[in-house]
Order: C-alpha cells, then structure tokens, then sequence
C-alpha cells in the first residue's frame, strides 16, 4: 500500500489568545487504504472534511490524532531533513487555475521550481526538462517563457500539471481540478490526467464534488458527510448499490442528460 | 435572422421573441467587439427554456440585456426584443424601471452577493411589491410570508426577521427565486441560479423551479453551463457556441439526436454517472475570443467534419418540426 | 496616433509626474552646482531685498539670497525624506512579513506593538525621539523612519496574508520550497508594488515632517537651510518681507504635492483594473 490512514482526525480551533475557544471537528477517524497506481475519488458536499483531508495528506495542515502512514513513513514523524524528499512525492493540483501560478514569473520558471535549488540538474537540463513536461501535457514548448495571465484557464491547469509531475510524485492529489473550467476543457484535462497516469504509473486521490468525474477517473470512492466517511468501496458499486441514504442521495441528485 | 423554434402549442404569440441581437463591447484602442453575433429565440408561455454555453459564448450577457442592465462599455448594437407587444429595447429607462421585477424579473448568479447583508430578508423579498405598487405595509409583510412558503422556507414568518447571512446557500438562492415571483411576472430569467450549491440542494432548486412553473403559469429563461442541468430542467434548447445560437429544439431532440458538431462535441464531452468511455470526447482547440473574427462557421476550426463550404456561414435552418442547427451538413 | 494608443487612464498620472519630481531630485541633488549664490554669504547691503533680477525670491534679512538657500533646502529635505523612507520601508517590511509568516503569538506582538508606536501622533513622537537622541538631521532622519515603520508593517502583513492565501504559494510549499526561497520568490515580489506606492506618498509627509521640526528647532540648525527653519526665520518678517516664508512654503508644498501626485500615479499603474 502506497498511502494507509487509519482514524485520522483533525480539529480546527477557533479563537485567538482574546477570543473564545471553540473547536470544529473538519475530519474524524478517517481511513483507508490506496495501492500504486490506482485512483481514489473522495466525493463530497461543502463542509464535508474533503479539502481538509487534502491538505492534510499534503502536510499543510498536521492532524491531531490517528495515522498517516506514506510508503511505510508516518507522515507526521517526517523530520525537516525528510520533507523535501516526501514533498515532492506527494504533489498538488489545485482548483483555482488563476491563483495557481505566481503572476510575476514566467510558467516554464514556476514549472521548474521543484527542479531548482538542489544543484543537480544545470540550467540547459532543466529547461530541457520543462520543455518535455510541456509537451507532455499538450502545450506548445514554447510557452514556458509566457506569463500565467497569457494563458487560459485550461493551459494553466496544464501548466499545474507539468510542475507536479516535473518532480516525479507517487502520488497526485487533485482539489476540483477541472470545476473552474469550461466543460469540453475539462474534458480534455480528465483524458489528459488518465493517460499520464497510465504513462508514469501515479496514485491518485481526487476531490471532487461531481460525481460522475470519479466514475470516470477513479476504481474507488470515499463517500464523506460532516468529517467522516459514510461510505466508501468500489465506485461502480457505491453508485449502483448505494448502501446509505446520503450515498443515494447524492446518485439521485446527479442530473443527467437523457440517453 | 428569425428563430425557427415551434411553439409547444402551435398557434400561440411567443412571450419573448428575440430576433437579430447583437451585443458589443466597448474595447479601448479596437472599437466594437461583438459578444453575441445575431442572435434570436423565443420563449413561450408557461415553458422552461434553457440556454446552454461555455465561457465566450455570449449566454451571460443575454439576461441582462433583456432588463436593461448592461455594464457600461457593453450595449446592444442591434435586434429587437418583443415582450408583450413592445421592444424592450426601445423602452426608456422609466419605462424599462417598470418593466424590471414586475413584469420580467431575473433570479441572479451570486445568491450571497445579490442579498443586501444589512437589510432584513423579509424587507428585500418584498421590494419589488413596494417599489411597484401601492400595496401597505401590513399587506406586503403577508404577501412575503406566504412567497417564502411557496418556496419552501420553513418558519417563513420568523425568517423575514432574518438576515441573509443567517440563511444558508440554498435558502438565499430560494429567497432569491421568492423575490423573483412576488409580482408574479409571467418571464422570469434565472441566470446560472445552482452555480454556488451543493448538488444536493441543486437538485431542490430544479424542483421548485418545475413546481413553479405548473402553479404559476410563468415561464423561465434559464442559462447555464451545466448540460446535465439543462437537460433534466428545460423543455426546449438553444446551444450558443461563440457569441451565435448553433443549435436549437426540444430537449430530447438535442440529447438523444445531437446535429450540430459543437454540440455532439459538448454532450460526448460531460463525464456520466454510468457507463463511461475509457476516453472522454473532446474538442480540439480553443474557444473563440469574441473579437476573434473566423472566415464562415465560427467552428469550422475546430470542426472535425469542416468542408470546403463551411469557408461560408451557414443559417440556422429547421429541417423539419423545430430543431434546427447551423450547420451546412444538416 | 501613439497618443491614443496611449492608456491614459493607467499611465496618465505617472507619465505626468514623474517628470516634474525628476526635476526636483535633480534640481536638489545638483544643488551646489546651480546656486546662484551660496546659501551662507551674507551681503548687509541687500538684506529684506524683495524679488529682483539678481535676487529671483529676495533676501533674507541676513541679506542671503534667498532662492539659493531654498534649493540648497531641498537639498537636505529630500536627503531625510529618502532615508526616513528607507528606514522606515525596510524594517516596517520585515516586520510585516515575519507577522504575516508566523502569525499566532508573534503577529499579535509584534502588531500590538506597531499599534503603539502608531497611536502617537507623528509630531509629538518625533519631538520626543529626539529630545532623546538629539537635535541633528542624522537623527531627524532616524526618528522620522521609526514613525512610518508601523504603516509599512500593516501593509506588507496583510499584503502578505492576501499571497499566503494563493494557491501557487502553497505549491511552492509542496513542491519543498525552503521557507526563506518562498519570501523571496513568492511574497516579496508582490510586496514591492503597494510598498512602492506607499513609499510615495510617505516621502511626502517625511518632508512635511522634516520641515515642521525645523521650524520647531529640531532638525537642521541655522545657517544650515532646512524649509522649516527658513519659514519660521520668515514669521518674524512676514510684514514687510513676506517672500522669506512663502519662498520655502511653496517649494514644500509644490515638491509634497508632486510625490503624492507620484504615489497615485503609481497606484494607477499596478491597478489591475484599468487593464486595456
């Protein structure tokens, strides 16, 4: 198993040193288990705990009891000399296309961030390398030296593509990443995020609040409510044969096109 | 150019007859860019008319040209608008005023935003009947109580007294919609009404807005980029593809037999719950800019079936009943 | 044609002060090359002179010239404003940054403590800096920084927060950025924009605060012209030589209005809004 969380919990306190406090429970015995290669949908309204497993297994945000355990490291146990190695195995794609680049920098610089600092590829080898990953993602190579407000919103969820893969993850989690995009857009980016996967051979855990998105991406589904999950098995199963209410729920309510 | 859409009951006036309309945008240094290119619909009496598009399509700005509230370097440049017997884009700004939530009135996007956090829920709900009639007071507080109720809010009477941060997403959106009905308009505009919600609570928005229209009679203009949306709410179609109307019929006509390329490229694109594809369908390219200027069919670049005549821009035919799309092969 | 290609409405505002304050800069920094006298030679013979050929803005009532001492003045002014600013601009963002990184306990301390400095009004906190630290421009200078530190503060914290909240700095995070590379490449960057506009208009009121110690007696002291010091020379003779005091007035408030004519300008040009 690549990524095995048993009992995950994570509490938001509110209030300062001045206020009250009072706690929000964002996740709560949270677990599962995800093998190489394969994807997991997590399927959620607002307020679900969704985002805040995300950013959790991201380590944005430490949790507060349970376990994380990645590739065999307890993700809460990594040291600060460890974590720019389990950094870059674990990467991010977020929803916002337009907050997701620097806009002062040129995309092919933020796409080669992760490649930048450790001395071990030169300049001419890492502009050869964002080059491959631009083209790997169906952009024009040429576009490295373009500023993120040149692009649309489809080319820069490309563009956040090519750096999360420039620094080879294991694992990709992706936050909506096609919700701000234009319908035949996002198309694209979920065939693109299929054959990458296929190619490079990555995890992923999508969150998402569509659901027919993780039936086309992913083999298995976390159903979540309120911070915990209420369901969660292969995804062909969940939404055929929805065991609870709130799982039929959300089946129901996905409004679909005759035919 | 004339819609040749055909009324569900053959014989009847259309509410709402757009013909020709043309937007342009106000852009410094270039002149007038055009956001919608000709376009022309109908809307008859007590039906949910959809209206589907992508960003650049033009869709958004069609509600607000209707009731007079285009920005300032946007303005309608061309095309009449009928509505019970006058162009809406002739009338003059008092004549549009009144117009405005009486006789048309538009549900927005942005529930949170279209709320004033500082006034009181009941207040703004019954606004439009203030600004619009005589009607005292005590009258108009009944009046909103009984509107909330209509729309499913429970406890109406108490939640007049509420504020609208107090309510949640899907309560803001149906005060909204009760706003929206108290003059009982026989048009109301919903313009991307779900775009913030939860699907669950989407799903009760749909419902309401069904009910609505077999209690009230009214009819609905309803924009959305959401096919799935569209399809499971709206009794006839138009598809906009870069500022033009590319396709239009039936629900059924358009879903189950799809002519124009966009959009078969659209419905083909939209993951489903069951029995996808191993691949999504896509469409090569980019979406137009409006100020993009394309020699004949504006989708002739992206078009996988583009002929040697597609360098000519085709109509929006009806070959038989009313479905109709603009395209040479059809 | 290139005037209307021109975006005025962006622009505008810089193209059209930029080059009076480069006049002024110039004007000052040049300043012992272009007198027409020195700002120190006293003539008896002249003194209380109103505007003549020889003397453009009279003399004083040591017979000085009194243009001469006026550029001579800007000279100094602009010098304390320039290091006020960068005193006040380097420390004030760094300790917005480090409030804004840290947030929790240090934030709240350092920002309380940014409150107090910035509950005293300038006049008075500059008047008790250096009734400690002395009279001279050094510490006029010094004094004047400290009381911008808290504006600056403010501002690059909560520019700072509004970059923590993008999504592309928590990418760098994730992609196992070190912590001081995502302030210089991430937050810095965005920061330097609304610090420059600030700046503007801060060196404004630096000069505006330089001259009313002066003309308190705090600052630069006589023969050394400050404009401060020159007006309130002046007040003694405002009847029968009123060009004394208005001379320096005019040059103080036509150089403030020009940088903070500059701070708008600026503001214009990194407005997203008035994009073409």
């Amino acid at each position: 198993m690549l990524l095995v969380a048993k009992n995950l919990c994570k509490i938001y306190r509110r209030g300062g040193i001045f206020a009250r406090r009072s706690s929000i429970t964002a996740i709560k015995d949270i677990s599962f288990s995800l093998a190489p290669g394969v994807s997991l949908g997590v399927v959620g309204e607002s307020g679900s705990g969704k985002s805040t497993l995300l950013r959790t297994i991201l380590k944005l945000t430490p949790y507060d009891s349970g376990s994380l355990i990645f590739d065999g490291l307890e993700v809460a146990a990594i040291d600060a000399r460890a974590m720019r190695n389990f950094r870059q195995r674990v990467q991010p794609v977020f929803q916002d296309p337009y907050s997701t680049f620097n806009p002062r920098f040129s995309i092919g610089s933020s796409i080669g961030l992760g490649l930048a600092g450790d001395g071990v590829l030169s300049t001419h080898q890492r502009r050869d390398a964002v080059a491959r990953l631009l083209d790997d993602v169906g952009l024009d190579p040429d576009l490295h030296s373009a500023l993120p407000h040149e692009l649309s919103g489809g080319q820069r969820q490309r563009a956040a593509i090519a750096r999360a893969l420039a620094v080879k993850p294991e694992l990709l989690l992706l936050d909506e990443p096609t919700s701000a995009l234009d319908v035949s857009v996002q198309s694209q980016v979920l065939n693109l995020f299929k054959d990458l996967q296929q190619a490079y051979g990555f995890s992923i855990i999508l969150v998402t609040h569509d659901l027919p998105v993780v039936t086309f991406m992913c083999e298995n589904i976390l159903v979540m409510k309120a911070g915990v999950i209420v369901e969660s098995g292969k995804t062909a199963d969940v939404v055929d044969r929805p065991q609870t209410e709130y799982a039929r729920l959300l089946v129901a309510a996905v409004p679909e096109p005759p035919a | 150019m004339t819609d040749p859409a055909v009324s569900p009951n053959r014989d009847a006036e259309p509410l709402l007859e757009v013909e020709g309309l043309r937007i342009e945008l106000t852009v410094r240094g270039r002149g007038p860019v055009p956001i919608t290119r000709d376009v022309s619909l109908r809307v008859y009496q007590k039906e949910i008319v959809g209206l589907i598009g992508e960003s650049g399509s033009g869709k958004s700005v069609i509600a607000k040209s209707l009731i007079g509230m285009l920005p300032r370097r946007i303005r309608v440049s061309a095309g009449t608008s009928r509505f019970q017997g006058r162009d809406l884009f002739a009338l003059n700004a008092h004549a549009m005023r009144a117009v405005r939530g009486a006789e048309i009135s538009l549900i927005p996007q942005d529930a949170l935003h279209a709320l004033n956090p500082v006034k009181l829920v009941g207040k703004q709900v019954g606004e439009p009947i203030e600004v619009h009639t005589d009607t005292p007071a005590v009258e108009v507080h009944k009046q909103v109580v009984q509107l909330l109720n209509r729309v499913h809010i429970s406890d109406p009477e108490a939640r007049t007294q509420d504020y609208p941060h107090q309510f949640s997403g899907g309560m803001q959106q149906r005060a909204l919609t009760a706003m929206a009905l108290s003059m009982k308009p026989p048009l109301i505009l919903a313009d991307e009404p779900t775009t913030a919600l939860d699907v669950t609570i989407q799903g009760e928005i749909l419902k309401l807005i069904r009910e609505l229209r077999s209690d009230t009679g009214a009819s609905f203009l309803f924009i959305s980029h959401d096919l799935g949306l569209v399809s499971s709410l709206c009794d006839r179609i138009y598809v906009m593809y870069a500022g033009e109307i590319v396709e239009s019929g039936t629900r059924d006509e358009i879903f189950s037999n799809p002519r124009h390329p966009y959009t078969r490229g659209l419905i083909g694109s939209v993951p489903r719950l069951r029995n996808n594809a191993a691949r999504l369908l896509t469409i090569p390219g980019r979406i137009p800019g409006p100020g993009d200027e394309i020699e004949g069919c504006r989708f002739r670049p992206r078009c996988p079936m583009a002929e040697g005549r597609c360098i000519v821009s085709p109509s929006l035919e009806a070959s038989k009943g009313g479905h109709a799309a603009k395209c040479w092969l059809f | 044609m290139l005037m209307t290609d021109f975006n005025w409405r962006r622009y505008g505002l810089v193209a059209g002060t930029a080059p009076v304050v480069v006049i002024i800069l110039v004007t000052a920094g040049l300043a012992p090359l272009i007198v027409p006298y020195s700002p120190y030679d006293l003539d008896v013979m002249v003194m209380l002179q109103g505007p003549t050929a020889s003397h453009l803005m009279g003399t004083d009532e040591l017979g000085r010239d009194v243009l001469s001492r006026v550029i001579h003045a800007a000279r100094l002014s602009i010098t304390v404003g320039l290091v006020a600013v960068l005193i006040g601009s380097f420390c004030g963002t760094i300790v917005g940054i480090i409030a804004a990184h840290f947030g929790g306990l240090v934030d709240a301390i350092l920002m309380r403590f940014m409150d107090i400095v910035f509950c005293f009004p300038a006049i008075l906190l500059a008047v008790i800096l250096m009734a400690n630290l002395g009279t001279s421009i050094l510490n006029a200078m010094l004094a004047i920084g400290i009381i911008f530190i808290p504006g600056f503060a403010r501002l690059t914290r909560a520019v700072a927060q509004t970059v923590q909240r993008q999504s592309f700095l928590e990418a760098a995070i994730c992609l196992g950025m070190p912590g001081y590379r995502i302030v210089f490449r991430e937050i810095l960057p965005n920061v330097i924009g609304p610090v420059l506009v600030e700046a503007a208009v801060a060196f404004s009121y630096a000069v505006l605060l330089e001259s009313a110690l002066s003309f308190l007696g705090l600052g630069a002291q006589p023969p050394e012209p400050s404009w401060g010091n020159m007006i309130n020379t002046g007040r003694g003779f405002i009847d029968q030589a009123p060009w004394i005091s208005l001379a320096p007035g005019a040059a103080l408030f036509f150089t403030v209005f020009s940088f903070n004519l500059l701070g708008d300008g600026l503001r214009d040009v990194l407005d997203p809004k008035l994009n073409d």
